[in-house]
């Protein structure tokens, strides 16, 4: 248990002191905390802010053949950020004047259903084609309904009158629009923890063997302490920098509180219920040591560091379909779709989708209760695996041995 | 024997690296481990130190089968490397309460190992930084940290200059005169010569020769003589033209002549005729065939 302790200690430090794990961490806390000030930021540069360009309005000419005449005055009321402009030209001669900069943008109506909209570039979000036709067909059905001798007090009232629907859930169903946000955040910093402490603990259990390293250290303790305390130690250090860039957030969210009203998505993220908080971290820890446990084994396979990626690509793999299946389904809306059902027992997949499920789908108590109890099982099964694997990889020199021969070395070591 | 390996085997796969070794050393003395690279020599001292089981054969420690964890080992292995990018003193503590230490005894014994190998000033230097001798003295310091009653050395030489070589054979010969066993594994024959009692030279993972170098040098004929002297020429001609009663052959160095005589028993009347003919000799002494002929001829052939 000492030895143990002293294994986790060095490995603990190992991460925690290297330059990279503060620099990133520092940095992606501030990240954090700037992302989740920006609606403060904009909204203090936000009144004052560049006036030549708000005060320079868009011009937008209006060709207008209708008999109406009254589409400049509607546009007028559907573009007040626009300066309309009533113009008898006709389209090709409009055409030329947004060419060559006269207008920003034209519009020629040759009836109130049918209308041309000129603009240089159309714009990724330009929704200016569809608060025309809205304005549009607001002023026809007015007429229209102008003709048949309706008032206009009463063409008002019908037109403006709209129809609203409310959304309740039942009391033990699940909201999908907000609990995706943070299910796909809890998910996702899973599978960055996993890939990149994954890695850093088989490239550690790598170097100690490229060093020989491990051969005093074999002599020294148990395969088991060195491997848990490992593993172990890059856990800690993992869940200790996501701990601070998480509170970061979580501090500047609080702090920004005000500016986040009726943002629903962040809203969502930190209003994760604590139950989903803890499933999450129980998930999250599982999930990162089984999977810390075999790039650990994995790393011990290899002779030199240039094996390494080659040797943990199976795992990686793996793990890359698994997020991809999960990450699918959550898209989909279906998480308990009878792929998931499955992963969400397999052990390598399970973090994941049993948390998904879990926080998106519907599932039973003794469902979550198994999948939980069967990935802890594997959890420590792959520690052991692990530590043996260890064991057997020290007297492993030359190429990266094939699975079956693992297995048989596993064997007659025993 | 304090120590006894018996009929050690193992193969890697088809290949059977080590055949039946057997070795033996007591404490208070050094066991100097011999062979040409590939020979099995590191095979030999990582069965020995439990990092992978033999396929058979026994390892004894006063005559019971070893328990790794009731012994204090120092280990050195070939390699050096342990963490490149830690600081000595961080690595050396964490070895050392990886052995039992607590903290207070781990960083008073890497202050004691450094200070003993003068190399105070890399305490806290990354180990990547020091030159490939002084990581050596480091390795060496985790491999005595622990205070070991039975230290094995793989290839302690290699890298050092004669200066560290000079301190590390002082260290050795501490740890014989503490009546420590030491074994040692080396192809560099010089070092092996000043301080071993025993040699085992280990060849296509056999003991071709084993016991103590006295006796192995003594075991080739002494009928060879080696007569110092600035009148080698003289010498030389004089055995061809007048003693061919005794003389096979002889040989001109410089400033020697080595003599083959007929039996080893004829030296005392080769050394009265040289006498008797006034000849000014420095040193007359049987030609006894250094470690280093020894080795090649039992090396000789491959592996």
């Amino acid at each position: 248990m000492k030895q143990l302790r002293t294994v986790f200690l060095f490995e603990f430090r190992n991460y925690a002191r290297s330059k990279s794990f503060l620099i990133l961490t520092v940095l992606l806390a501030a990240a954090a905390g700037i992302a989740l000030s920006i609606p403060r930021f904009r909204q203090a540069i936000g009144p004052g802010g560049p006036p030549a360009e708000s005060e320079k309005k868009q011009i937008m000419a209006v060709a207008d053949r209708t008999e109406s005449g009254n589409i400049a005055t509607a546009l007028k009321a559907a573009f007040p950020d626009r300066k309309i402009l009533a113009v008898g030209e006709g389209i090709d001669t409009l055409k030329e004047n947004v060419e060559n900069g006269k207008y920003d943008s034209a519009v020629f109506a040759d009836s109130l259903l049918h209308d041309t909209y000129v603009v240089k570039n159309i714009g990724l979000t330009d929704t200016a084609k569809e608060q025309i036709e809205e304005a549009l067909t607001a002023l026809y059905r007015l007429k229209a309904l102008e003709q048949l001798g309706v008032s206009p007090a009463e063409t008002q009232k019908i037109l403006s009158a709209r129809a609203s629907s409310d959304v309740v859930k039942t009391k033990s169903g699940k909201d999908q629009t907000r609990n995706f946000f943070y299910t796909y955040i809890v998910i996702f910093l899973l599978y960055m923890a996993i890939l990149i402490y994954g890695q850093l603990v088989a490239s550690s259990v790598a170097s100690e063997k490229s060093t020989r390293a491990m051969e005093l250290l074999i002599i020294s303790t148990r395969p088991e302490n060195l491997m848990f305390g490992k593993v172990l130690g890059a856990g800690t250090a993992g869940l200790l920098q996501l701990t601070l860039i998480l509170g970061s957030g979580y501090g500047f969210y609080n702090l920004n509180l005000s500016y986040f009203e009726g943002n629903r998505i962040v809203q969502s993220i930190f209003g994760m219920p604590a139950s989903i908080l803890l499933y999450a971290l129980l998930f999250f820890l599982l999930g990162f040591f089984l999977y810390a446990f075999l790039f650990g084994a994995m790393g011990s396979l290899v002779s030199r560091m240039e094996e390494l990626s080659q040797a943990v690509t199976p795992i990686t793999f793996l793990f890359v379909i698994a997020f991809i299946i999960v990450a699918m389904s959550m898209g989909s809306g279906q998480v308990d779709n009878p792929v998931m059902t499955v992963c969400s027992y397999l052990p390598l997949t399970s973090p994941m989708a049993m948390f998904a499920r879990i926080a998106m789908g519907k599932v039973a108590g003794w469902e979550i209760a198994l999948s939980i109890l069967i990935l802890a099982a594997s959890t420590v099964g792959a520690g052991f695996l692990a530590a043996a694997i260890y064991r057997t990889g020290v007297l492993l020199y030359g190429k990266p041995p094939k699975l079956r021969e693992i297995f048989s070395m596993l064997k007659s070591s025993r | 024997m304090d120590f006894e390996a018996r009929g050690i085997v193992k193969s890697f796969g088809d290949k059977q690296v080590l055949r039946g070794v057997d070795l033996e050393a007591s404490r208070g003395s050094a066991l100097g481990l011999l062979g040409r690279n590939g020979a099995g020599k590191t095979t030999t001292i990582r069965i020995l130190m439990g990092i992978f089981p033999p396929d058979g054969g026994k390892i004894l420690l006063d005559g019971k089968p070893i328990r790794r964890s009731a012994v204090n080992f120092g280990y050195l292995p070939e390699e050096h490397g342990l963490y490149p990018k830690k600081t000595v003193s961080e690595q050396l503590v964490y070895l050392a309460e990886l052995r039992g230490l607590n903290g207070r005894e781990a960083r008073g014994a890497v202050k004691k190992w450094l200070r003993r190998l003068g190399m105070e000033e890399a305490f806290s230097r990354k180990l990547e930084t020091l030159s490939k001798g002084n990581q050596q003295k480091i390795q060496l310091a985790a491999a005595l940290l622990t205070d070991p009653d039975f230290i094995i050395l793989d290839e302690p030489f290699s890298g050092l200059d004669p200066v560290n070589a000079a301190v590390l054979k002082d260290v050795i010969r501490e740890m014989i005169a503490e009546g420590k066993l030491v074994l040692f594994s080396s192809h560099q024959m010089n070092y092996v010569e000043e301080f071993c009692d025993s040699i085992a030279i280990l060849n296509a993972g056999k003991i071709v020769v084993s016991g103590k170098i006295r006796t192995i040098k003594r075991s080739y004929p002494r009928s060879r003589i080696l007569v110092e002297s600035e009148q080698a020429e003289k010498i030389s001609a004089f055995c061809k033209n007048r003693l061919g009663d005794i003389v096979v052959s002889s040989r001109v160095k410089p400033a020697e002549v080595e003599i083959n005589l007929k039996s080893a028993d004829l030296k005392n009347r080769l050394l009265s005729a040289l006498a008797g003919q006034g000849f000014d000799m420095d040193g007359f002494r049987v030609s006894e065939p250094s470690l280093n002929d020894i080795f090649v001829q039992y090396t000789e052939g491959g592996i």
